[in-house]
């Protein structure tokens, strides 16, 4: 599983990380994990084969949803809060520029990370992935406006800078971007030529190329996205 | 509205309506701190959060802001995180803990809040009921009583969501029951909280209610929202 899964709970300062490498927020644990280059014991969750109702997993995530984490006696869920509590345990120079320290700095990453749930909200009235996935949903191609609201709103942030929050990569990139990863999965490439000329949309692009060329992207990403695009093309 | 900040710091501009949920968790954050802060009312109903003035502050158009000098911040939550981080005192470390652990408990629990308002939506239905021509669905309370449980697997037998001392997360947490019991009737309530954990929440509830700025910051943006939606409901 790459650099920084260990062999044991020694070796990994006794961090475990259930994760399935499909779900989109257990990739963003993963993604902010590697930037960390925080050691930890690997324990995939199958949700396809319904591990996360198991009663071993309920004990580690009464929600019986991944990711979850666990240090010794301390259990943790929900993708951000764990982000979050990643970097403020870590006292590394990385940790604090993937998560500031100083006030405002921190609230803007903050305020970023809230923001995703608009960014998903927007791209989700189109491709409709969880509903299209399992429930016999269909994509909404003419929501596509709506859609591309997502880009505008990003792009306001970025501005001229590299990064959302400034000249720092944080961990509010890694989340702001998931939606746009699954944008491209469930669309062709003639839509995604649509979608990315709308405003805002070339910023966009730049940033997501940024992100797609960090060392271990493909790494955290790849089969996960490969997966759900050939589910997603096969219900539609 | 009290007397913690610290001299030499600037003080904190808060743009608010006194209806809006989110808006009296920012100002319940404020009071649990003991800061000074300017209000600058912005009036939901008047339109005043799409002019341009307030654009200026809060690009999204929406309430609560905060203006710290030149700095604005929106985002409800992300707000109170950063009234407490920049704070030094002994309240501000105890409504969010610097450890990482217990910090990490009021974060999960922050994000919670967002589930619980959305269940408890699910039955008072209240933006499509005051600004939607909409219905309640009263059809929808076990749904909504849901969040009783959520939050009660938290409480436990504690006085707190993250145990012995109160956090930003007790705030954000039973906002959405108090707007559930102002929009609701006594015998909807009732029955609302005789499901699982019902009994949990409400004596916790109490225990927020009791707080001496509670009414201060909800009494009358309670009864308002109250008094539009059921003018809405005949």
């Amino acid at each position: 599983m790459g650099s920084g899964a260990s062999s044991g709970p020694k070796e990994s300062g006794g961090l475990e990380f259930y994760w399935d490498f499909r779900s989109p927020p257990s990739r963003c644990v993963h993604m902010t994990l590697k930037a960390l280059g925080a050691k930890y014991d690997p324990k995939p969750v199958d949700i396809f084969k319904g591990e996360h109702k198991k009663p071993d997993y309920l004990k580690i995530n009464p929600a019986g949803k991944v990711p979850a984490i666990k240090i010794g006696n301390f259990n943790l869920n929900e993708s951000r809060a764990i982000a979050t509590f990643l970097c403020n345990k870590y006292n590394t120079a990385a940790a604090k520029k993937l998560y500031p320290r100083g006030a405002q700095q921190r609230a803007e990453v903050d305020r970023l990370l809230l923001l995703s749930d608009e960014v998903d909200g927007a791209i989700q009235k189109q491709i409709n992935l969880g509903a299209v996935m399992f429930a016999g949903g269909r994509p909404s191609p003419d929501q596509m406006p709506e859609a591309a609201k997502s880009l505008k709103l990003v792009a306001g942030y970025l501005q001229n800078n590299n990064w959302v929050a400034g000249n720092n990569m944080t961990i509010a990139d890694f989340f702001l971007a998931t939606p746009f990863w699954l944008y491209e999965i469930c669309t062709s490439e003639d839509d995604q030529d649509e979608f990315f000329s709308y405003e805002g949309g070339s910023t966009v692009k730049a940033w997501l190329k940024r992100i797609r060329d960090l060392p271990y992207f493909e790494e955290v990403n790849a089969k996960g996205l490969e997966t759900f695009k050939q589910i997603y093309s096969s219900k539609v | 509205m009290g007397s913690g900040s610290s001299s030499g710091r600037q003080e904190v501009e808060l743009y608010w309506d006194y209806r809006s949920p989110p808006a009296r968790c920012v100002h319940m954050t404020l009071a649990a701190l003991g800061e000074k802060f300017t209000p600058k009312p912005v009036d939901l109903f008047k339109g005043e959060h799409k002019k341009p003035e307030y654009l200026a502050i809060n690009p999204a158009g929406k309430v609560p802001a905060i203006k710290v000098g030149n700095f604005c911040l929106n985002e409800s939550k992300a707000i109170a995180c950063y009234l407490c981080n920049r704070s030094n005192t002994v309240a501000a470390k105890k409504l969010y803990p610097k450890g990482a652990q217990q910090r990490a408990e009021v974060d999960r629990l922050l994000l919670l809040s967002g589930d619980v308002m959305d269940l408890i939506q699910k039955q008072i239905a209240m933006f499509t009921v005051i600004f939607g021509g909409g219905q309640p669905k009263p059809e929808n309370m076990d749904e909504a009583a849901k969040s009783l449980k959520m939050v009660a697997d938290y409480l436990e037998n504690n006085n707190w969501v993250t145990g012995s001392t109160m956090t930003i997360a007790d705030i954000f947490c039973s906002n959405p029951f108090f707007l559930y019991d102002s929009l609701t009737t006594d015998e909807q309530q009732k029955e609302f909280y005789s499901h699982e954990g019902g009994s949990t929440v409400k004596a916790w509830m109490k225990r927020i209610r009791g707080l001496p700025y509670f009414d201060d910051v909800n009494e009358k943006g309670l009864e308002a929202i109250a008094s539009v939606y059921k003018t809405k409901l005949n």
